[in-house]
């Protein structure tokens, strides 16, 4: 039974595709949120398969405050060309805890429109799109994001952002990694974006 | 506590600390060894200096301080 902890407001879940040609997006979120105080938190951090995991990747998104969900991927994957249904079913998860709690749900999207057509029951939610660019995800945390302290500049963002890209880089090469979707280097990059962040005076 | 700005529908919040943030993640001190040992030979951070404190002898205490 999940627990009735209040969520987090800094908590931030992340609801987005694993692919490879995501993964320079991915890290931009996490340089992005990081730079303006709060906490990535994704599926990586559950460990895969068990009977439970639906159970814990609900207990996931009730402990964070807020949740956003990137539904530009809408193709079909995988050997048998299926569509991917567990991120439109966890923004669904997400919706219901708005319903019962204080949980808040931003949508992205890359294009204009789609969302209509793929998703029409949420019709009067408008996306926010990134045009599929890490400058375009960068602006759409600004636009999303208001920290009490001030929001950092999009230069700062993105000078931010080149910086992580380059340390992501390194440490995926000296631990022989093709993409950013490891458990311990999602906390690295984590970590490398809040040091970067402090070091650039955009957070404490 | 966050609340959402219904001009702007912003979230807004208070924002958190480098290390904060880093707890959160469960960021071990391996992790953050590595990290900034590759911040470091990219040129981003400075070496982080170990602070060594004064010797005992020149401490400045409240009496000499009054004299």
């Amino acid at each position: 039974m999940p627990d009735q902890t209040p969520p987090v407001p800094q908590d931030v879940f992340l609801n987005v595709p694993f692919d490879t040609r995501y993964s320079g997006l991915f890290t931009t979120l996490i340089g992005g949120l990081t730079a303006v105080g709060l906490v990535p938190h994704c599926v990586l951090e559950i460990p895969g398969g068990g009977r439970n995991r639906l159970e814990r990747i609900y207990e996931l998104i009730d402990s964070c405050g807020v949740s956003l969900h990137d539904l530009s991927r809408v193709t079909l994957s995988g050997p048998l060309r299926v569509p991917r249904f567990n991120m439109p079913f966890e923004l669904g998860i997400a919706y219901a805890l708005t319903q019962r709690q204080g949980h808040q749900f931003f949508i992205f999207e890359s294009r204009n429109h789609r969302l209509q057509a793929s998703l029409s029951d949420l019709n009067g939610h408008d996306p926010h799109i990134h045009g599929g660019t890490q400058d375009g995800i960068l602006r759409c945390i600004l636009d999303c994001f208001g920290p009490s302290a001030g929001a950092p500049s999009f230069p700062a963002l993105r000078s931010l952002t080149r910086k992580l890209n380059r340390s992501i880089r390194t440490l995926q090469l000296d631990q022989r990694l093709p993409t950013p979707f490891h458990p311990y280097l999602f906390r690295q990059v984590i970590r490398v974006a809040a040091e970067l962040a402090q070091a650039e005076g955009l957070i404490a | 506590m966050a609340i959402m700005s219904k001009a702007t529908k912003k979230y807004v919040y208070s924002p958190l600390t480098a290390e904060q943030i880093s707890d959160r993640v469960g960021v071990t001190r391996k992790d953050k060894a590595l990290v900034t040992k590759v911040l470091t030979d990219l040129g981003y951070i400075g070496k982080k200096s170990v602070k060594v404190s004064p010797p005992s002898s020149a401490k400045v205490t409240k009496k000499s301080k009054q004299r």
